[in-house]
């Protein structure tokens, strides 16, 4: 469980179908990436607003993975997208826009989750919402376990949430995941740990997910 | 699977998907992006004028002030910074004949009519509260997205929704309480009520005074509105079941911090709400319960709380009444496009509720506010055609020809 990859995807890494994943102009390679970075630098409308098309959902999936369902989604996106543009000339490597944008979401959602971290004890939810999700009578048991790996996920440092979150759910890579944290790979695994094992232990706390887990052990 | 954290996280993730709402708006994402960035670029730049203004002048600023300051002086007190005329915390008391007016930074102004005590609790940019101990107050609310006034008499509450009105109020009188409204509506809550009683424009209520303010609600007000389609409306509120089952199994326990909202101490009953289990009133309380721990929490700037008990009940006691409500509250509390959602939410649910016209107007304001002028004349020309007179029809005239 312990054991980290580097190079290759979490297994948790999920299908998002109707989302543009990669990227056109990623796949078409650096140059493109690079030609639109100078674009946007020069402030070339067609330039921002394919910016706009191609990182819009990317950044959004992005916030929704770290910091659960929230009501102010739209909000946090324009956040991301106007530090992105207003520090778009800092950017010294061209090419690694992808991971810079992905990085400005991520401290965006640590700042959120810092935020509601300090008061915890108050919120169900780090955006201080209930998650809202499609329920039937069929999906109450999931539903549940779903709340409660929200709510526990709430308990976890920020720092740790997130890079179990990047690992775990966004199927980044280690060095990815410690790039778009702005951390070494170590400290990240470190963080990964401790995330993972503050998880499991406030897991075996809860009557609903220690049920869950036993009955999808027994299942499995 | 035999990885446990990758189990948990797979439901978390599995839930996290099926939450996901439609992509960004990317027309709508790009414009308001590009408006904050020349916000932003505007404010620098001014604040760089500024600074290079205030080090130029500075000399000539400090004899313009001592200019300023030996004019007031033989003036008295300004007559702008109207925050400052109302001192929160002053009881004003006004004899026979006197009436006394105040005026509040957001254009709202209350008058403290003959014979009344009443004094301002606290004043916010947005709103404040108003105590009143004997007599009656005259509040004349000016709209502001987000603005919440109220007036606290004995035991009950009146939350002014964008509005005029008076509340009148003596311990004493047969008919301790009465509140009429001239425009908007009022949100009125007390023990007399079950729940809260919306009174709109051309309407009063009175409570009788054999009503003992901290027993259980009674139906003892005797309503007086000038239509019987609003006395319909209104009787049908007070009536309505607070949601089935929950709400009545949930009021059995520790009402203490009930008692500390209703009496209007709302940080405490936020605090005494927290020592029973915020979480345990958010899933097991009444749909009443939920909105009086959304206003304890509003007033006492725990805004997370308000929200929390607004979602928990559009959660647990959807297509109610005080779902609804919630709605229009969350509305209110947030801006741009998520307030839009909020009020279009609350007509979708309520088309002829008792804050429809409100919540259209606020619905006007919400899509200008975040840019989406489309949706704003849309919403106008709604408006208009349902309420050519209403508060909101100047606005929404605007908002046709912008």
């Amino acid at each position: 469980m312990l054991a980290v990859r580097t190079t290759t995807p979490s297994p948790l890494r999920l299908a998002t179908p109707g989302l543009p994943d990669p990227a056109p102009d990623e796949q078409s390679g650096s140059y493109a990436v690079t030609a639109m970075v100078e674009g946007l630098r020069r402030g070339d409308p067609a330039v921002t607003r394919r910016f706009f098309e191609i990182y819009a959902a990317r950044v959004e999936r992005t916030l929704r993975r770290l910091l659960g369902p929230s009501d102010d989604m739209e909000d946090l996106v324009h956040d991301v997208f106007v530090d992105a543009l207003e520090a778009i000339d800092k950017l010294r490597e061209p090419a690694a826009l992808p991971g810079w944008v992905t990085g400005i979401a991520v401290i965006t959602a640590k700042r959120r989750l810092q935020k509601h971290y300090r008061r915890r004890w108050l919120s169900l939810s780090p955006t201080g919402v209930l998650p809202e999700l499609p329920s039937s009578p069929g999906d109450v048991e999931a539903r549940a376990a779903f709340s409660s790996v929200h709510e526990i996920l709430n308990l976890m440092r920020p720092e740790d949430k997130v890079a179990v979150l990047l690992y775990r759910v966004d199927g980044m890579t280690v060095d990815d995941a410690a790039q778009a944290m702005s951390i070494s790979s170590s400290t990240f695994k470190r963080r990964l740990r401790r995330g993972e094992r503050h998880l499991l232990k406030l897991a075996q706390r809860s009557t609903t997910l220690r049920i869950w887990l036993a009955d999808a052990g027994r299942v499995s | 699977m035999t990885d446990p954290v990758a189990r948990l996280l797979e439901e978390y993730a599995e839930g996290v998907e099926a939450s996901a709402r439609p992509a960004p708006n990317v027309n709508r994402l790009e414009q308001r992006v590009r408006s904050t960035l020349r916000e932003r670029a505007s404010a620098r730049r001014q604040t760089v004028k500024r600074l290079q203004l205030g080090l130029a002048l500075a000399a000539a600023f400090a004899v313009a002030s001592a200019g300023v300051a030996f004019t007031l002086g033989k003036r008295g007190a300004p007559t702008t910074a109207p925050v400052a005329l109302v001192p929160a915390g002053d009881w004003v008391t006004t004899g026979a004949g006197v009436a006394e007016e105040r005026k509040f930074a957001d254009g709202s102004s209350l008058r403290v009519e003959s014979e009344s005590t009443a004094r301002v609790q606290f004043v916010e940019t947005t709103g404040g509260l108003v105590h009143l101990d004997r007599g009656s107050v005259r509040l004349k609310v000016q709209h502001r997205d987000g603005s919440t006034w109220r007036v606290a008499a004995g035991p009950y509450e009146v939350e002014a929704i964008g509005t005029e009105f008076v509340v009148a109020w003596g311990a004493d009188r047969g008919k301790p309480l009465r509140v009429s409204v001239s425009e908007g509506t009022v949100a009125v809550r007390g023990p007399a009520f079950k729940g809260t009683r919306f009174v709109s424009a051309h309407q009063s209520v009175e409570v009788n005074g054999d009503e003992a303010p901290s027993t259980p609600p009674v139906a003892v007000e005797s309503l007086t509105p000038q239509s019987a389609e609003a006395e319909a409306e209104a009787e049908a509120e007070a009536e309505a079941p607070s949601t089935p089952g929950i709400a009545r199994q949930a009021a059995a326990p520790d009402r203490s911090w009930r008692v500390l909202e209703a009496g209007g101490k709302y940080a405490d009953a936020v605090k005494a709400a927290e020592r029973r289990g915020l979480p345990s009133i958010y899933q097991t309380g009444g749909a009443d319960d939920l909105l009086a721990l959304a206003r304890a929490g509003r007033f006492a700037g725990r805004t997370d709380v308000a929200r929390e008990a607004l979602m928990a009940c559009r959660a647990r006691f959807a297509g109610s009444q005080q779902a609804s409500m919630s709605a229009f509250l969350l509305g209110r509390a947030a801006s741009g496009a998520l307030a839009a959602e909020w009020f279009a939410a609350y007509l979708k649910e309520q088309p002829n509720g008792a804050l429809a016209r409100e919540a259209l107007g606020r619905l006007i304001e919400a899509h200008e506010a975040a840019g989406n002028h489309i949706a704003g004349r849309a919403s106008a020309e709604r408006y208009l055609k349902s309420y050519p007179d209403g508060p909101h029809a100047a606005l929404a005239r605007q908002a046709l020809h912008r």
